[in-house]
């Protein structure tokens, strides 16, 4: 198994789905699809809103960006 | 090609998410727009340009409420997805456009000359600010939305740029040259399979 990662099973007509919907996507495979999709679902749990910290993060990439002074 | 004088037309997205392209495929069909080039002329990072106000620096315009939207009514402007958190009242149509996080974030550390040591952080937050910004204008009663896929606009221009013709609302739009400026050469971010 690879480091750091734990082994789930889903059943294999999930499996088979999520490989459909992958065939003509940038998506590389299944597992990536799954990780892809719980890092988004938790992200948008965990707030609607940015934090103070969280957003003056994000306007310090715009400004090394150069969209913003 | 005339827009609703009564509307406010913005492009938006995260930065580095294809906004440009928009931008470039809405002025081929002939879209009324405003930027300037002199600021912020064409580079590698954008050969075609970069389609914006204020030298790109309309977000510290917004923040400061400093910006009139009056002068801009009919016209697409380009305010990447930040800036939209600071929208005034008004009436918006907007065309949002997603596009693969890891190409964004390659996009972004190649524009910055950078390599991210914290890129996982980058990652979060970029997604946390693109699902804030998209439930923000999709809640909005001022706002309609569009969201446009970069992906599958350049996988599958005919039906993709199509839904931005329908967007537009306007039969004097030129499809034909909508379609004929997606460029391929210019997906240079992709993720290799």
């Amino acid at each position: 198994m690879a480091k750091g990662k734990k082994k789930v099973f889903i059943p294999i007509s999930l499996y088979e789905k999520v490989e459909e919907e992958i065939a003509s996507s940038e998506t590389k495979s299944v597992e990536e699809y799954v990780i892809k999709l719980l890092e988004e679902k938790f992200l948008k749990d965990s707030g609607g809103d940015l934090s103070k910290e969280d957003e003056d993060k994000v306007k310090e990439r715009l400004k090394a960006l150069g969209y913003m002074d | 090609m005339k827009l609703d004088e009564n509307v406010n037309y913005i492009v938006s997205g995260l930065e580095r998410s294809g906004t440009s392209m928009l931008m470039q495929i809405l002025e081929a069909g002939g879209a009324p727009m405003a930027f300037s080039t002199e600021s912020r002329p064409p580079d590698n990072n954008n050969p075609k340009g970069y389609f914006e106000l204020e030298g790109g620096k309309i977000i510290n315009k917004l923040m400061e409420e400093d910006f009139s939207f009056s002068d801009y009514k009919g016209k697409f402007i380009k305010i990447t997805a930040y800036g939209l958190k600071f929208l005034p009242v008004g009436q918006y149509r907007i065309i949002y456009s997603q596009r693969e996080i890891e190409e964004i974030l390659d996009s972004m550390e190649k524009m910055a000359k950078i390599t991210d040591e914290n890129r996982a952080e980058t990652k979060k937050l970029f997604i946390k600010l693109n699902n804030m910004i998209m439930d923000l204008i999709s809640n909005r009663d001022d706002v309609e939305v569009l969201f446009a896929d970069y992906n599958a606009i350049l996988s599958e221009p005919e039906p993709n740029i199509r839904k931005i013709y329908d967007f537009l609302g306007s039969e004097e739009a030129d499809l034909d040259a909508m379609l004929g400026c997606v460029d391929k050469r210019l997906y240079r971010n992709r993720i290799k399979r």
